[in-house]
């Protein structure tokens, strides 16, 4: 019993040095890129930290300070797309999950003022089901870069004429940004749900659920556990995407880094900054995202528990 | 209690029930015995409307059921059913898969239903696994949950489809007691399976069912010993062997 112990807490102590060594050399091997990196580009001359504090021609902030607020311009414009797409992609995705509603909704043997109802109710959820269809092909089969313009074309002819240039730009590119990702949430939310197995259903309605209810408190929570690591990696995309509002013409990190390039030759520094502020919001969300994951876990569905996880709850319960 | 009466229903081209009359009368235990692909699942799934027959009338009581002016939650809350895949809510304990129908359906308590869940889950020998979640139960425990949840509602009746068919050996037992205790309490049940002992012991009543249609039904003894159709007596004569 007692050697069992020490070989225990050994082991233990094992991994704790494995973890560590992990670290440090993850640690060494990003600084050992970003040496070779700054050796290749800055051509022997030394990284110009001055730079990020200065204030380039034209503009009225340090560097440092333009990146941050396109930094957050981008990380916000990023979010008001995805929770609007959220609530998108959820609806479609739901009604895509459902089989194929028929045409003509059944009515017989129905009162008749029922009967219309039914009619009017299968009609519309017949229509959307296919404009839903349509849409997600339409967002999943064309370029977002294509769809940015088409929505900037039609923001800049229809929008009210007190509205400047960069609001219509604004509103065209959260537009334009919602409605790609509200496709691509759709088939995630559409996939989640149609993993959660048939039975579970039949179970909910056989203990008296309805349909909303059933979806509610059965099936949406299990889904939710499987749609969340397709909805962090679409985010992480979106907010990469957001990039491409730059053709539109509204200054977020890429068109930035872009236009301080054509001002200053400190290619590396700007890039560098760029690269890292892209990474300081992906990076935490997906680790977040995990923690989450395994929060809220559950024996059985989705994501296995952590070696780490493992270990922490087998201290605490043991 | 429950009266099927001339029961149709289509499954595209494939004609699975034709014209099923059954009457299972308050405390009945009747057993549905057939071939797989007779139809037996089939006929349990319209009789709570899981299924929507095609053609026939299901009464609950006197009630007819299958109209379109009854909505199938009321039918479903008063006649239980218990799955051969168990069916347990995946992301539930134990205890939260009996009391999550009276929590969000009947609108009961938290400490009301709880207490409940309890009580159910003592009754069929759970109450060492209430925090447990399905993926962490035996399948003969898991079938023992389910049975509690289907208890929960307050049924009338009790379905069964195939219990015991998705179940290592080892647990079959342990589930067949549980029915088998529920049945002597007075429990109105139909049965599907092919547990012949439980038919033999427990039935009050056995059905035979081939290609859609009951083609007999009579005591377990009357039927086992002198099956008069003669699908019937094949079927019995194979599982005797």
């Amino acid at each position: 019993m007692e050697s069992h112990e020490a070989f225990h807490r050994e082991r233990l102590r094992h991994e704790r040095r494995v973890a560590l060594a992990d670290t440090a050399a993850a640690v060494g091997i990003v600084a050992v890129g970003v040496v070779a990196a700054s050796l290749v580009f800055l051509e022997g001359r030394s990284l110009d930290l001055a730079y990020f504090t200065s204030t380039p021609r034209n503009f009225r902030s340090p560097v440092w300070q333009l990146f941050l607020s396109a930094a957050v311009f981008a990380l916000a414009a990023t979010v008001a797309a995805f929770l609007m797409g959220l609530l998108i992609g959820f609806a479609t995705g739901w009604e895509r999950s459902l089989t194929r509603p028929p045409l003509l909704a059944r009515t017989h043997g129905l009162p008749p003022g029922r009967r219309t109802l039914h009619l009017v109710a299968g009609g519309a959820l017949y229509l959307l089901r296919r404009v839903a269809d349509f849409y997600v092909e339409l967002v999943r089969g064309t370029p977002l870069l294509v769809q940015m313009f088409f929505v900037w074309e039609a923001v800049l002819i229809a929008a009210p004429a007190d509205w400047d240039l960069r609001t219509r730009s604004l509103v065209a590119g959260v537009v334009a940004m919602t409605l790609n990702t509200g496709g691509y949430q759709s088939e995630i939310f559409r996939a989640g749900i149609s993993a959660v197995p048939e039975g579970q259903v039949e179970a909910a309605r056989a203990v008296g659920f309805r349909r909303l209810g059933a979806m509610r408190h059965i099936v949406l929570p299990q889904a939710v556990r499987l749609v969340l690591p397709p909805l962090t990696n679409e985010f992480v995309t979106l907010f990469k995407s957001s990039s491409l509002l730059f053709f539109i013409g509204l200054v977020e990190l890429t068109s930035l880094a872009k236009s301080l390039t054509n001002l200053d030759p400190k290619v590396f520094e700007i890039f560098l900054l760029t690269t890292a502020l892209y990474l300081l919001v992906t990076v935490p969300v997906s680790r977040a995202v995990i923690a989450l994951e395994r929060r809220y876990r559950i024996p059985g569905l989705g994501v296995a528990a952590s070696p780490r996880g493992r270990r922490r709850r087998a201290r605490r319960t043991g | 209690m429950i009266r099927v009466e001339g029961l149709h229903k289509w499954f595209g081209e494939n004609h699975v029930l034709r014209g099923v009359d059954l009457e299972v009368k308050k405390g009945e235990v009747v057993v549905v015995l057939g071939p797989s692909g007779s139809g037996k699942s089939t006929l349990l799934r319209c009789i709570n409307l899981l299924v929507e027959p095609d053609e026939g009338a299901i009464f609950l009581d006197g009630v007819r059921v299958n109209d379109r002016r009854i909505r199938p939650e009321w039918v479903r809350q008063q006649v239980g059913m218990v799955f051969q895949s168990f069916n347990l809510f995946a992301h539930l304990t134990a205890l939260k898969n009996v009391t999550v129908g009276l929590n969000k359906v009947k609108k009961m308590g938290a400490a009301e239903a709880d207490r409940r869940g309890r009580e159910l889950l003592a009754r069929v020998g759970l109450s060492d696994k209430l925090g447990a979640y399905p993926a962490q139960l035996s399948g003969g425990q898991q079938q023992r949950v389910s049975i509690a949840r289907a208890l929960a509602m307050e049924p009338k009746a009790v379905l069964f489809d195939e219990p015991t068919s998705a179940l290592d050996p080892e647990y079959i037992r342990e589930v067949l007691d549980v029915m088998s205790a529920l049945a002597s309490e007075g429990m109105t049940m139909v049965v599907v399976t092919h547990e012949m002992g439980f038919a033999r012991n427990v039935a009050t009543r056995v059905a035979f069912m081939s290609e859609g249609e009951i083609l007999e039904s009579g005591t377990p003894s009357e039927f086992f010993s002198s099956p008069k159709h003669e699908r019937a007596r094949a079927f019995v004569d194979k599982i005797l062997q």
